[in-house]
C-alpha cells in the first residue's frame, strides 16, 4: 500500500553538510520496512519535474527520518527544510532487505548509511545480530553522527584521510575475506564500494543484497526510468523502484557496459 | 457539465488521457490515483518482440524538463496481450494501446493481433519515438514512408487509428495531411523533442544512449505550435501532447484545436493532475458561461 501525506517536519537536526529530517508521516512510518524508500517532492516553484527518492533512515512512532546530503537543486532545497515545514511524500515505495537474522554484516558508504541503520535498528530489536560498518570521506563529514552509531550499536567506521576509526575504505573495516562468520550481507553505497564487496562476498561464499541508486521518474514501476542491468539472456533490465532498490548481487549484471562505464 | 467526447472514433468519457509510457498498466499508482477518472489510457509502446530498452542512466531532469531515453523496454505483445491488457482494461476506461515497430511488417502483424485480442478502444501508431536507432523514428520522418506504413495499418485494422507524430519533421501540417489522405482517424502530436545533456565533471552525456527525448513543461510552447499547425491543416481530430501540467495548458491545446489532451511527465510528481485538470476546466468553462467545452475547439483568436 503506498500513502501520499503532507508530512510535517518535527525536528531536522544537522550532522555536519547533511540534516536528519523528522517527519510525521504515521501511515509510512507503520508499515516501511528497511530498505524501503520515499519520494519527495522539492522545490517552492511550480513546475516541480520530478520527485526525489529517499530511503528511510528509522521509523517508529509514527515518524520517518531522512538524511539528506545538499548535493543538487532538490537536496538543497530539503536541507534547508526547518520544523514546521510541511513536505509532500509518497511511500513507502519499493523492495527492501531480507534478512533472517544470526550474524549479519551491514556495510555502508556515505549517505547510504540511512537503510543500514535502520536495518540494524531492526535486527538489533529482534534479537539478531548486526554488524554495521560505515564508510566515508572524513571524520567531520557527518558530524557527531559517525560517534553516536559507535556508541549505541558498536558501528566500525573508517575513514577514507583517516581522520575518525580505520583509515581507509569501509572494506578496510572489514574482517579479512574468507572465513568472516557473515551469514550475510547487506550494503548501500557507492557502485565502486558495491563493485569491491561483491568480491568480498564471492570469496567467503556469503550472500549479499545491494541497495541501487538511480536516477527516478514515477516511483512506482510505471515508466521504466530507473533501470539496473540483470543478468538475463537477452541481457536485460530490472527497475531500481519496483523490484528494488534491494537486489541480490547476484541476480545483477556486474559487467554490463553500462555499469562498468560509470 | 458533459465532458464526454467523441475523438477519431472512440468514445470517452472526458478528454484527458494518460499519455503514452507515463502511466504503466494504471495500478502501479494504486494509493495516489484512481484509473477511473481518465478519459483514457495510453499504454506503453508495444513492439512485436519484446525490447530491453536503452542502457542507463535513463533520466536527467533539465529546467522544467525531463530528458528520457528509455528505448521502448517493453515485454513484447504476446506478454501485453496476457499480463498487461488484463490489467489495463480492468478499470473501466478505454484504452488505447501505443504500437511501435521496427518494420513494416512488424507494425502490421502486431496492429493485427493487438486487434484481434479484443478490449482495446484504438490505437495510436507510434512513428515518432526518438529513442530506437533503427525503428519507429524513420517512419515518422518522411511523409511518404508514413503514408505508405498508415495506409497498409489502414487496412488491416478496424479499431479506431490514431498516428503520433514527432515534431522534428520539416513540414508538420505535410506529414499530417499525408498521414490523414492515408487514412489515419486521428492525429496524436507532439512526442518528445530530441534532447541531449552532458556532465561537464565527467565529460560524459548525462544519458546512457547520449541522447534523449525531452518532455515537461519546457517543451509546451513548441507543443502548442505543433498543435495549431496540425489543427489547421487536416480535417481530423487531434490528441495533444507534451508539458501539459494544469488545466490552463489543457485549455489552451483546446483553443488551438487538439479535441483532447495527454498528460506524461505531470504524472510523475503530481499523479492527481488529471483529475485536476478536469476539475479547473471545469471551472473555467462555468467561469466563461460555455457549456459544451467543444465549443472552445481551435477558436484561438488569430
Amino acid at each position: 500500500m503506498t500513502f501520499r501525506l503532507q508530512a510535517g517536519l518535527e525536528r531536522a537536526r544537522g550532522y555536519g553538510s547533511a540534516v536528519l529530517l523528522e517527519l510525521a508521516a504515521p501511515e509510512i512510518a507503520a508499515r516501511a520496512v528497511p530498505g524501503q524508500f520515499v519520494q519527495v517532492l522539492c522545490g517552492d516553484d511550480s513546475p516541480r519535474v520530478l520527485r526525489r527518492p529517499y530511503s528511510i533512515f528509522y521509523a517508529a512512532e509514527g515518524l520517518v527520518s531522512l538524511l539528506v546530503k545538499p548535493v543538487g537543486k532538490g537536496s538543497r532545497w530539503l536541507a534547508e527544510r526547518r520544523r514546521g515545514d510541511v513536505l509532500d511524500l509518497v511511500g513507502p515505495l519499493g523492495k527492501g532487505f531480507e534478512v533472517e537474522g544470526g550474524e549479519v554484516g551491514l556495510v555502508a558508504g556515505g549517505t547510504g548509511i540511512a537503510p543500514l541503520y535502520f536495518l540494524a535498528a531492526r535486527l538489533a530489536g529482534s534479537g539478531g545480530k548486526p554488524r554495521l560498518f560505515w564508510g566515508m570521506e572524513s571524520g567531520g563529514e557527518f558530524e557527531d553522527l559517525p560517534r553516536e552509531l559507535e556508541r549505541s550499536m558498536g558501528a566500525n567506521v573508517a575513514t577514507m584521510d583517516g581522520s575518525l576509526g580505520k583509515a581507509g575504505s569501509v572494506l578496510d573495516a572489514l574482517p579479512p575475506g574468507g572465513d568472516t562468520g557473515f551469514r550475510a550481507l547487506c550494503a548501500c553505497g557507492p557502485l565502486g564500494m558495491l563493485r569491491a564487496l561483491r568480491r568480498y562476498c564471492d570469496e567467503g561464499g556469503i550472500p549479499l543484497q545491494v541497495s541501487l541508486e538511480e536516477r527516478m521518474a514515477c516511483g512506482v514501476g510505471a515508466c521504466q526510468g530507473c533501470a539496473v542491468p540483470v543478468k538475463e539472456d537477452p541481457p536485460g533490465y530490472r527497475m531500481v523502484c519496483r523490484d528494488g532498490p534491494v537486489f541480490d548481487a547476484e541476480d545483477l549484471d556486474w559487467e554490463s557496459e553500462s555499469w562498468t562505464s560509470r | 457539465m458533459d465532458l464526454s467526447v467523441k475523438l477519431a472514433g472512440m468514445d470517452l468519457p472526458n478528454p484527458v488521457l494518460a499519455a503514452s509510457g507515463t502511466f504503466g498498466c494504471g495500478d502501479e499508482y494504486a494509493g495516489l490515483t484512481e484509473a477511473q477518472g481518465l478519459g483514457g489510457i495510453i499504454s506503453k509502446a508495444v513492439t512485436l518482440r519484446p525490447c530491453s530498452g536503452n542502457p542507463p542512466p535513463r533520466l536527467w531532469e533539465t529546467p522544467s524538463g525531463l530528458l528520457n531515453s528509455i528505448g521502448l523496454q517493453n515485454k513484447g505483445l504476446e506478454a501485453f496481450v496476457s499480463e498487461d491488457l488484463p490489467r489495463l482494461l480492468s478499470h473501466g476506461v478505454p484504452v488505447i494501446a501505443n504500437l511501435a515497430g521496427f518494420s513494416q511488417e512488424e507494425y502490421l502483424e502486431t496492429a493485427i493481433r493487438l486487434q484481434e485480442a479484443g478490449g482495446l478502444s484504438g490505437v495510436e501508431l507510434n512513428i515518432s519515438c526518438p529513442n530506437v536507432k533503427s525503428g519507429g523514428y524513420h517512419f515518422g520522418a518522411d511523409p511518404r514512408t508514413a503514408a505508405g506504413l498508415v495506409g497498409k495499418v489502414r487496412e488491416a485494422l478496424r479499431l479506431p487509428l490514431l498516428v503520433k507524430l514527432g515534431p522534428r519533421v520539416a513540414d508538420l501540417a505535410g506529414m499530417a495531411k499525408a498521414v490523414a489522405d492515408a487514412g489515419a482517424d486521428g492525429i496524436s502530436v507532439a512526442n518528445t523533442f530530441p534532447g541531449m545533456a552532458v556532465d561537464i565533471e565527467s565529460w560524459k552525456p548525462r544519458l546512457g544512449a547520449v541522447t534523449g527525448g525531452l518532455s515537461g513543461p519546457a517543451v509546451r510552447p513548441l507543443a502548442v505550435r505543433a498543435v495549431w499547425e496540425v489543427s489547421r491543416a487536416v480535417d481530423l481530430p487531434v490528441l495533444a501532447c507534451g508539458g501539459i501540467t494544469g488545466w490552463e495548458d489543457a485549455v489552451e491545446m483546446l483553443l488551438v484545436g487538439a479535441r483532447a489532451v495527454a498528460v506524461g511527465t505531470a504524472l510523475f510528481s503530481e499523479p492527481r493532475t488529471p483529475a485536476l485538470i478536469l476539475e479547473g476546466l471545469k471551472g473555467y468553462l462555468q467561469r466563461k458561461g460555455i457549456r459544451r467545452w467543444e465549443d472552445i475547439v481551435g477558436r484561438v483568436a488569430v
